[in-house]
């Protein structure tokens, strides 16, 4: 048997993102965040979620999280109400590609 | 165990003099008089000897400074886990402090500032010398007789430095260290100080073999033979200088030979006809020794451990060993050897490596950072396999001071140090260029995790690349001409690490049917579903659980704690993520502080395979209140039935079996008996009115019984028993001794709930390193020579004082019976 080996890949090639289905479940925290308009569909659900989620020792964790995932922390207990969620998802799929930030 | 240090850490120290016998070598390195000279040789024992202050003075690098009336230590030293002066209880004891910049984070220790100078001297013949330091927490500044060296800001990873330029050739030499542990820079406990060895190479000549210089590996493995490819680089190369390149077996036998000319970087090939190969099951060490030879006289030698072995990763066979599936069986670990906070003794490494492998363990992801080498030494010996992490931080940080506001700056160099200083131990088999890094899937992100993987590739081939990825992994990316998307967080990993993300993973198999990965970080509520997983499916390679052992700072995310029932029969609401003062203990490992198996592990053991059954009893809750278990947690459990008060109430007895059948019998009677299906995951739980006398589970597979365990009422605490894990050791001043302090009733069991304090009296030639217990909360002292026992015991870990002898020790403890013992240092 040979050794695998992990070759090099040249030059840095910047990644692009990928057409793919948008939604809540589809975007951290932190990137919706950067869109006014995703950022208003959340405001209209979660008043107020803007202000608390920029809290900057919490930033961090949030480029790795979805909202659904935040909801269920448990410093962020019952600030998403019941069914909220679903209707963000839903405002979501009908804004427009555009609306959605870039890397 | 340090009686093999000479044979396993190949700190041999050649006399390299002009005409020197190849056989001549010098001392051990532990018998180096303090103020002898240096002569030519690698890997000379640098830690004893050394002064250290706490805290900060003018001109402390100074060569003419004196410091005689700062503390002789000899190294690994951690001055976090020392006592705090001026004790105030319950706020402030022993190394604790509820007020402690780091809070929960490092265990309530104190960081600060620290410093250390030693002097030393070089024989006539030493040329060139270089310092190697295996880590230092945090910031760390080197002076060689007053010219500063250099500066580190990793913690972990190691570096060196040429002390060349500075040095006095006929006259005392001084180097001085100083050591910052400064503001919230780290998540859990990371210690202070030089807490990991110290080494000196010293060269006869300019030329040498350049550090980390040697990279093996093994190209091929057939029925002719193991192919291994040698890249040894030269420093200031000199003709007629020849390379000389050999494999010996454990016996000393040279089993493969290669020669070159000498040049800037050389390759060889060594063929092994008949290799033995390195596994885990089987860890088999040559020793690969690299010879710079002029004229036949020896210029400098290089000997360090070799594993033959051909690790592969595929999503259709998983992860091959030698062409065999194996599947990893992890936990993660940090690097504190508990009781002695981060001092990375080879006997402490060793002792954790070995009741980890008992336990079924094959892998540890060395959490967040490079492991000690001693670490990883024990590793090779041992047959653990590993992973090597770098960074808890890229450029957004997690604790206001932590690395982030290095990494820009400083990541080449400590990416470098992590990965050449390992790149031959057998038992690495990835690179983790971070954990649950923020901000990994941005622009800014995705360039950086390129240029380490990148970088990773560059100076080791022959590795994957991995990270351990949490929660949303990011949005679906292409790159170049590819039309496969991929997550954006996993775009540049060859095998992705998945951290809690169980639900994730077949799905996510379904998308990307070429992955290969595995869990990188579990809870141990999941080892069932991990395992079962594991078991078919062969691109998930295994699972880390977090933590294979308990481990100082992020306080009491493992916690279990009661609280007053909620109305209406609601579930408790969720712990916070760490617990206040008095914990210092994070509580998550399978393994406890000191060693001993937590009911997390008499589970683990079940579904691994170690054991068929296990029995515990959560501790009874009392009427009006609940038990809130964390994520990483585990019910308040232990294997007693031994529980004054509760008699007649019902306690849950939760019976632990890969059986189909079990059966529970009190005083002899039948209480109950269940049969087990998949969906049980290898658990029940019966409630059981308490009665003292005899609890016994019997379980039957398929109709064989295959395990009995009894729980017995044990009666009052009345003697100790105090027991060395080693009749024997060492007596060098690396050598340590373990002895368990053992709560008794009159009849000679253990009392598993007893809290008693001990004081423990040592005399010959060791002294008390550490004396404590498994107790998550802060409870006192980790250093004096009294300590509360938790769950029945205390653990003492004394430490050679560099003279042979006969050492005595003497537990003794209120209203019971002492307890002594007898060691020989040899």
């Amino acid at each position: 048997m040979d050794a695998p080996l992990y070759s090099r890949t040249g030059g840095y090639v910047e990644p692009r993102l990928a057409q793919a289905e948008f939604g809540v479940d589809a975007i951290s925290v932190a990137d919706l965040l950067r869109s006014d308009a995703l950022l208003a569909v959340v405001e209209r659900e979660v008043p107020g979620f803007g202000k608390m989620a920029r809290t900057p020792r919490l930033y961090p964790t949030l480029t790795n999280v979805t909202l659904r995932e935040m909801a269920s922390f448990s410093f962020f207990a019952g600030v998403v109400k019941p069914g909220a969620l679903e209707r963000i998802d839903a405002g979501f799929r009908a804004l427009p590609t555009d609306a959605w930030p870039g890397l | 165990m340090t009686s093999l240090r000479a044979h396993l850490h190949r700190r041999e120290a050649l006399l390299l003099m002009s005409g020197a016998a190849l056989s001549a070598l010098l001392p051990a390195a532990d018998a180096l008089a303090i103020g002898s000279g240096f002569g030519p040789g690698r890997d000379q024992d640098f830690d004893l000897g050394w002064r250290f202050s706490r805290g900060s003075g003018l001109a402390w690098e100074a060569a003419g400074l004196d410091d005689s009336g700062w503390r002789s230590v000899d190294l690994p030293h951690d001055w976090s886990i020392e006592d705090l002066p001026n004790p105030s209880p319950p706020n402030r004891v022993g190394p604790f402090d509820a007020k402690n910049e780091g809070g929960a984070n490092t265990g309530f220790t104190l960081g600060g500032e620290g410093w250390y100078r030693k002097r030393f001297r070089l024989t006539p013949d030493a040329a060139r010398a270089e310092i190697v330091f295996d880590g230092v927490y945090a910031v760390s500044d080197v002076w060689l007789n007053g010219h500063l060296l250099g500066s580190r800001v990793h913690g972990y990873a190691p570096f060196a430095y040429d002390l060349t330029p500075h040095l006095d050739p006929i006259g005392d030499n001084v180097i001085a260290v100083r050591v910052r542990n400064l503001g919230e820079n780290a998540r859990f406990y990371a210690g202070s100080g030089i807490y990991r060895s110290v080494t000196l190479n010293v060269f006869a000549a300019p030329a040498r073999i350049a550090l980390w210089g040697v990279a093996a590996w093994t190209r091929r493995i057939t029925a002719a033979g193991a192919v291994i490819d040698v890249t040894t680089t030269i420093e200031n190369p000199e003709p007629g200088l020849t390379l000389r390149t050999t494999l010996r077996s454990a016996s000393g036998v040279v089993e493969a030979k290669a020669l070159a000319t000498a040049g800037g970087e050389v390759k060889q090939v060594l063929r092994l006809p008949k290799p033995t190969l390195w596994a885990p099951a089987d860890p088999d060490l040559y020793t690969l020794q690299t010879e710079l030879l002029r004229g036949g006289r020896l210029v400098d030698r290089l000997s360090q451990p070799f594993g033959v072995r051909i690790v592969a990763f595929s999503a259709d066979r998983g992860m091959t060993i030698n062409g065999e599936a194996v599947k990893v069986r992890g936990g993660c670990l940090h690097h504190d050897n508990g009781l002695l906070g981060a001092a990375a003794f080879v006997d402490a490494d060793e002792r954790r490596i070995l009741r980890l492998k008992a336990r079924g363990y094959n892998a540890i992801r060395s959490t967040h950072y490079p492991c000690a080498r001693t670490f990883r030494e024990a590793c090779e010996r041992h047959g653990m396999l590993l992973i090597e992490e770098a960074f808890d931080v890229w450029r957004m940080p997690k604790t206001k001071d932590d690395y982030a506001q290095f990494f820009a700056e400083h990541w080449r160099q400590d990416l470098a140090a992590t990965v050449l200083s390992a790149r031959n131990s057998p038992s690495v088999i990835m690179w983790s260029i971070g954990n649950e890094i923020p901000d990994r899937a941005s622009r800014e992100g995705l360039r950086d995790a390129w240029n380490l993987a990148d970088e990773v590739h560059r100076l080791d081939p022959t590795r994957p690349v991995t990270a351990a990825i949490h929660s949303f992994s990011g949005r679906p990316v292409t790159v170049g001409d590819s039309t496969k998307p991929r997550e954006a967080s996993m775009i540049f990993l060859d095998v992705p690490g998945y951290n809690y993300k169980l639900e994730d993973i077949e799905p996510d198999h379904a998308r990307y049917p070429d992955r290969v990965l595995y869990a990188s970080e579990t809870y141990p509520a999941n080892a069932f579903d991990y395992w079962a997983l594991g078991e078919s499916a062969p691109y998930m390679i295994g699972e880390f659980v977090w933590t294979a052992m308990d481990y100082l700072g992020e306080a009491g995310i493992g916690a279990a704690v009661r609280r007053a029932a909620p109305a209406n029969g609601a579930k408790p609401p969720q712990l916070p993520f760490m617990q206040p003062y008095p914990w210092v203990v994070a509580n998550c490992g399978d393994i406890d502080l000191i060693g001993d198996q937590k009911p997390q592990s008499y589970y683990r053991d079940v579904v691994w395979g170690v054991s068929g059954l296990e029995l515990a009893v959560q501790r009874p809750v009392p009427v009006g209140q609940v038990e809130a278990v964390s994520q990483w947690g585990w019910s308040d459990e232990l294997q007693s039935w031994t529980w004054p008060g509760a008699e007649r109430r019902p306690l849950a007895v939760r019976v632990y079996t890969f059986g189909d059948q079990i059966e529970l019998r009190l005083n002899g009677d039948l209480v109950g008996t269940r049969a087990l299906s998949a969906g049980d995951k290898m658990r029940a739980e019966f409630a059981v009115p308490y009665a003292p006398g005899v609890l016994e589970a019997i379980a039957w597979r398929q109709g064989v019984e295959i395990g009995r365990k009894r729980l017995e009422t044990v009666a009052a605490p009345a003697k100790l028993r105090i027991r060395a894990e080693r009749e024997q050791a060492g007596s060098g001043r690396h050598s340590l001794s373990y002895l368990m302090v053992d709560v008794l009733d009159a009849t000679g069991r253990l009392t598993p709930d007893a809290a008693i304090r001990v004081s423990l009296e040592v005399a010959g030639p060791a002294e008390l390193l550490a004396f404590g217990s498994a107790n998550p909360l802060a409870v006192g002292s980790l250093q004096s020579n009294q300590a509360l026992t938790y769950r029945g015991r205390a653990l003492a870990i004394l430490r050679a004082q560099g003279s042979r002898g006969e050492v005595r020790v003497e537990a003794r403890g209120d209203g019971v019976e002492a307890g002594t013992t007898r060691l020989r240092l040899t």
